[in-house]
């Protein structure tokens, strides 16, 4: 290097012999194997072509067991009321609402793969995108069951849609944080939806040419649009691709955060701080994450697909799991200093009885999963070994199903009256729903699986002799 | 093209196994003169665009017409619903409350928007079921990568067959009619989107024409309308124009005695009566030790609320609210007043805002309570404590110091390219900046010595945006290690630059110790006194709080300089920094005001120092790239700075409008104080101007992609950003601090401003200097 040169010399220059040791950029292709484009067709497609084997038909039977189990707890509810659960007049949202957060929360990752990381030119996200957006579907259909149900009347559930009516002038409340939810959740959907279609369509025209016989061939000529690959279409389809992505961003901080407005913008303390909707897009980013990864690790040890999620795509995932994990920390430690520090009696008394009261076991387990055994990310190792990384993801999702807990429970059991003090516990309706919802996103995710290609292979192509630059 | 004289053109397809190859055959046959009529690929491949000569899509343009479209819809719906066909108070809010449409406005806009543009794609790409797709070649959603051309005039196919195998291709074939998909030619492609806009009238036409067809908005329910809506019962001080004194309230009739046995006061109101009273009433009450604690009792009772407990109006309630400013008791004007007078005006009201309380305080009390605010009145010396907006004192004003001025100074002497050599920009540079710090710092001193409280604040300002600064060039820096983006390396340099800053951002910081009694109300002798404070001084006091600024920038510094110099520890940085930056903006912004909170706010403070850290990078890039000192910074670059300045600008918009939103809709009262002084009195402009600076106008500006790459308009939206920072910090510390007094700019802030440019400089450039110097060695580890 000439001596000028070597002046000019920048750190981030001098890091990269530093990342190549570590095994970052240049050293690692994202997919491996050194594969031919025929060879990524062949293996993306064939799974959806073959007779799944017995290992899937066991994990759908047991996901379908759970669907039933959920769907005989939600009749139960519907037909003999919501009396079945084990809500109170002092704790009204719990079990079930604590349910909704967690599923959109997860259903934030998919979106946040497909849209931001597509904006930043984040190319590992290729191999991926596809599953999370799907999870982000089937996640959001979880979601959405949750709230329904709670109406008591579900069959009525159309009333939250503003539509004209022959009762008068009667019309939804705009003003309301539930009505906010129901147009985000729904607009979520649909564009979610719209994304993830769009990205199939290259796909799907695969699939149809691939297709043998005449039904598929019919099914899948009505789906891929008359796709054939032509540059023109390639390039609208690659600015309308953007412009979803560009809009999607916004929207998915929009959804949680109109989500943390049902509590924020009450006067209930715990519920009430401004700091809500920044800190649960970071819990919703963080869990969704987290299940991405407990998936996708399933996915890529079943599907034999180690060669396209690569361990750099799962090392890549726990970082922004570390990065949200501390910002959720961070919140957990703002609104405790803030509850000191407003003087608000209130406040204190409800920070203090979610640490020490009667439901101290869940806070505890909500600051050790979230906070405290993410820090083991910090460890190479730990980054890179995937089944370590399969359990430490497991406590995320337990550890963001609690903080929704404490959140909606502590803030309620304790009501500014002391006479309307109540416990909270949970029904075996109640869970029996929130196992069924469980086995809705896997039986939907199964299907997936098996009947569409989980990656996106036309992306994968174009990543196949990517040089990182 | 030209090729169709009597022959019927002849098309070709050649098929490739790498993009790469097919990229070069289109090239070279577009240089042959070809028609290249289009290529068929399993995944787009860059750079095709502009090898067959495809003009970029307009359906970005389709997209911004939905989400106008979109976004009207929504307004439409919730202001019509909410305010005319369904008028429903709901939360006390009114009928048209703009923030709490924003949630559905937004999520309406993205959906009309995205859908749109996606059917818009379908439509112009005609993308619909096709049973028969035209087969161009089997592999093209596979691996095979193939153009489809028209034979150029004059040359055979077995011309094109030859070039395409020295080209690389696979198989070159002629193509029959019916393989070539034609374009969709229904509709000209690009008056789809608008044709698909159009179609929507209808349907928000039948919407809008509904409530005309009910009978029920006519005639409307009984239930809502008028009585029912308005509460009845008036309060007292309510206006009433149909009674005789034209409110509520009204006087006993002439004569009456009221049931105390007192005799009437021969006292009307006014200020005449009141002087009349001063010369011939005479307190009846002698200041015993029992007159004399009854008159406290009933003043903390009655009167400390807003005049404050010592009259001075320090505790007073209404002026940490910012509300009012009541006269200062103790003042040597209320002094000079008869007894009789200040009874007058306890039992009549004030020349000003004060109601009477002669029907409230019997008149007994009321003679006490005079009795006790002589007391109050002797045992304070009211030089010291008078600061209140009631005798506030004139601002000193400079009518030559405009902020835009001084703003574009910089950028008008930098962008001009004829400075040749580094020395003697930065010799021209050195000097002004110099003499901006030395004038800056002039006028903070001469503001210290006219009007400390002033003063102090912009020492504040100015010291926290230069921390800002520092640190925002610094986190960019440990994002960027960390993340291992490569993007902006090429503007590195002035990333590393900025944190010099943090010492002399740091000195002036604890410059505050000696005036942090003029804005931070914990910092008063008196704060041990106030309740509302009380509890919280082992957190905000003297020692603990300066302690906490030194081993801030302490941090700050050492670690600062690991990233710059070593490029390590910039993950630890960011950890820590998240901490410290946030008890930062409590500590010094939040504190101003210490009965305020709000869990968002270091949030908030991260936002704005973030947004300005993008805007003073693109500035610095964009200025060393027209001097020649960054030469490879390209356009790309700026449209990635672009993109960040948006994306950041849009996000400070999404936090304060979380702050704002969840503060004004709860309504608890503690909390709307500082938000309801702004938008109740003279400062309602700044704070939607603070909106239109750091949110509206960069939306606007850099919403396009031609915009994001133009210099002009980025150093216009940067400029725009710094201008609404700091109006932000000014917003944040002034209305507090001057208690509701309206806002000015006076010397002090002219100074802060000149101090933070000056200081800026000087305190960049050589580290800057050192960094591009090629004469001069390069820290390495």
């Amino acid at each position: 290097m000439a001596p000028e040169a070597q002046a000019f010399a920048l750190p981030a220059e001098d890091l990269l012999p530093i990342e190549e040791r570590r095994g970052y950029g240049h050293v690692l292709p994202l997919i491996e194997g050194n594969k031919s484009y025929t060879q990524v067709t062949e293996e993306v497609f064939s799974t959806t072509e073959k007779m799944p084997p017995l290992k899937w038909w066991l994990a759908l039977s047991v996901s379908f067991s759970l669907l039933l189990l959920g769907a005989w707890a939600v009749t139960q509810t519907v037909t003999r009321g919501i009396g079945t659960w084990g809500l109170n007049r002092t704790v009204g949202w719990a079990f079930d609402i604590t349910n909704f957060v967690f599923w959109v929360g997860i259903g934030h990752a998919g979106t946040l793969i497909s849209a931001i990381l597509f904006l930043f030119r984040q190319r590992w996200r290729t191999s991926i995108n596809r599953a999370a957006e799907a999870m982000t579907i089937f996640a959001v259909m979880c979601a959405g069951m949750f709230p329904i149900i709670h109406m008591g009347r579900p069959w009525l559930a159309f009333w939250a849609t503003p539509y004209p009516n022959t009762r008068g002038s009667l019309w939804v409340n705009f003003k309301s944080p539930l009505l906010w939810d129901v147009v985000a959740i729904s607009t979520y959907f649909i564009i979610s939806l719209t994304f993830w279609y769009l990205g199939l369509v290259p796909d799907l025209a695969t699939m149809r040419d691939r297709a043998k016989s005449k039904l598929r061939k019919a099914i899948f000529s009505i789906f891929s649009l008359g796709w054939n690959g032509s540059n023109r279409t390639w390039s609208r389809y690659e600015t309308v691709y953007m412009l979803l992505a560009g809009l999607s961003t916004p929207l998915v901080i929009s959804v949680h955060t109109i989500v943390s407005m049902d509590f924020a913008t009450s006067v209930i303390p715990g519920w009430h701080a401004t700091i809500f909707p920044p800190y649960f897009v970071a819990g919703a980013v963080f869990s969704g994450f987290a299940m991405v990864l407990t998936l996708m690790i399933i996915a890529r040890k079943v599907m034999d697909l180690e060669e396209y999620i690569t361990v750099r795509h799962l090392e890549a995932m726990t970082k922004v799991i570390i990065a949200t994990g501390m910002i959720v920390g961070m919140a957990y430690g703002t609104e405790f200093f803030m509850a000191w520090y407003s003087g608000n009696s209130y406040e204190r008394y409800l920070f203090m009885n979610r640490a020490l009261g009667p439901f101290k076991w869940a806070y505890w387990t909500m600051v050790s999963c979230n906070v405290l055994i993410p820090q083991l990310f910090w460890i190479r190792k730990v980054r890179t070994t995937p089944w370590m990384i399969f359990i430490l993801t497991i406590f995320v999702n337990i550890g963001m199903w609690f903080e929704r807990f404490v959140i909606i429970v502590t803030s309620l059991h304790r009501d500014y009256l002391p006479s309307s003090w109540a416990m909270y516990s949970p029904t075996f309706i109640e869970v029996a729903i929130f196992l069924g919802s469980f086995g809705l996103f896997f039986t939907c995710f199964l299907i997936f699986t098996r009947l569409l290609p989980i990656i996106a292979a036309s992306e994968v192509k174009g990543v196949l002799k990517h040089e990182e630059h | 093209m030209r090729s169709t004289d009597l022959m019927v053109p002849t098309r070709f397809r050649a098929s490739f196994a790498e993009p790469g190859l097919l990229l070069e055959a289109v090239k070279r046959l577009k240089l042959d003169g070809y028609r290249v009529l289009d290529t068929y690929t399993p995944f787009p491949v860059h750079g095709m665009d502009e090898a067959i000569g495809l003009k970029p899509s307009r359906l970005p343009r389709a997209c911004l017409a939905f989400a106008i479209l979109g976004l009207a819809i929504a307004l439409g719906l919730q202001i019509w619903t909410s305010a005319y066909d369904y008028p429903l108070i709901v939360g006390g809010k009114p009928l048209v409350s703009l923030p709490a449409f924003v949630p559905v406005a937004f999520e309406l806009t993205v959906l009309v928007a995205g859908l749109g543009v996606v059917a818009s794609l379908f439509v112009v790409s005609g993308m619909r079921p096709k049973f028969k797709v035209p087969d161009l070649h089997p592999g093209v959603n596979d691996d095979r990568f193939v153009v489809a051309a028209e034979i150029r005039a004059g040359a055979s196919f077995a011309v094109v067959q030859a070039m395409m195998a020295d080209l690389g291709a696979v198989e070159t074939d002629l193509l029959v009619d019916d393989q070539m998909q034609k374009d969709s030619s229904l509709l000209d492609r690009e008056a789809t989107p608008l044709a698909l806009i159009l179609a929507f009238i209808p349907a928000v036409l039948v919407l809008a024409a509904l409530p005309l067809l009910n009978r029920d908005y006519l005639r409307r329910n009984a239930a809502w309308d008028g009585g029912m809506m308005v509460p009845v019962a008036y309060q007292s001080f309510d206006p009433a124009p149909f009674l005789p004194n034209g409110q509520v309230l009204q006087s006993p009739p002439n004569g009456t005695v009221p049931r105390s046995g007192l005799v009437p006061l021969s006292y009307g109101p006014g200020k005449a009566e009141a002087e009349r009273a001063g010369r011939e009433l005479v307190n009846p009450f002698l200041p015993t030790q029992e007159n004399f604690s009854r008159g406290k009792l009933v003043y903390e009772r009655s009167c400390a609320a807003c005049h404050g407990r010592d009259g001075d109006n320090n505790s007073s309630v209404i002026v940490a609210r910012g509300l009012l400013a009541p006269a200062i008791l103790v003042s040597p004007v209320v002094k000079a007043m008869p007894d009789g007078h200040l009874f007058h005006v306890a039992t009549f009201g004030g020349p000003q805002k004060m109601k009477g309380l002669g029907d409230i305080i019997s008149r007994e009390d009321r003679w006490k309570v005079v009795l006790y605010i002589r007391e109050l009145q002797k045992a304070t010396t009211p030089e010291v404590r008078g600061r209140s907006s009631f005798c506030a004192r004139p601002e000193h004003r400079s009518e030559a110091m405009n902020p835009n001025q001084v703003f574009t100074v910089p950028s008008r002497d930098l962008t001009k390219p004829q400075f040749p050599t580094l020395a003697e920009i930065g010799e021209k540079f050195r000097l002004a900046a110099v003499t901006l710090a030395v004038l800056g710092f002039l006028m903070i001193v001469v503001g210290l010595a006219t009007n400390p409280v002033h003063a102090w604040a912009n020492v504040l300002i100015t010291a926290f945006n230069l921390t800002c600064v520092g640190l925002g060039g610094l986190f960019l820096l440990a994002i960027q290690s960390t993340t291992g983006a490569r993007w902006s390396d090429p503007i590195l340099k002035a990333h590393r630059a900025m944190p010099a800053l943090l010492p002399i951002a740091g000195l002036m910081m604890l410059s505050l110790w000696f005036g942090a009694g003029y804005i931070y109300p914990w910092a008063r002798p008196e704060a041990h006194a106030d309740h509302l404070l009380h509890g919280r001084l082992v957190w905000l006091n003297r020692p603990f709080f300066f302690g906490r600024v030194l081993i801030f920038f302490a941090i700050w510094i050492l670690m600062g300089r690991r990233i710059v110099q070593h490029g390590k520890g910039a993950a630890v940085f960011i950890l820590v920094f998240g901490i410290t930056f946030a008890v930062a903006n409590f500590d010094w912004i939040m504190s101003v005001e210490p009965g305020w909170y709000s869990t968002i706010f270091a949030i908030y403070g991260f936002s704005g120092m973030f947004l300005q850290g993008i805007a003073i990078v693109t500035i610095s890039a964009i200025v060393l790239r027209r001097v020649g000192l960054l030469p490879e910074i390209s356009k790309a670059q700026n449209h990635d700075l672009g993109k960040l300045l948006f994306a950041f600008s849009c996000f400070w918009a999404y936090i304060w409008l979380s702050q704002f939103l969840l503060i004004w809709y709860a309504n608890i009262p503690e909390e709307t104080a500082p938000i309801r002084l702004m938008l109740d009195g003279k400062w309602t402009p700044f704070f939607y101007l603070n909106l239109v600076l750091n949110f509206g106008l960069p939306f606007v500006l850099l919403l396009q992609r031609k915009a994001k790459t133009s210099e002009t308009v980025l150093m216009v939206a940067c400029f725009i950003v710094l201008a609404g920072h700091w109006l932000d910090l000014y917003l944040m510390v002034l209305p507090p601090v001057l208690k509701g007094a309206a806002p000015t700019f006076g010397l002090s802030e002219a100074g802060g401003i000149l101090m933070q440019f000056g200081l800026g400089h000087m305190a960049c450039w050589p580290v800057f200097m050192k960094d591009v110097n090629p004469a001069q060695e390069v820290p390495q580890r």
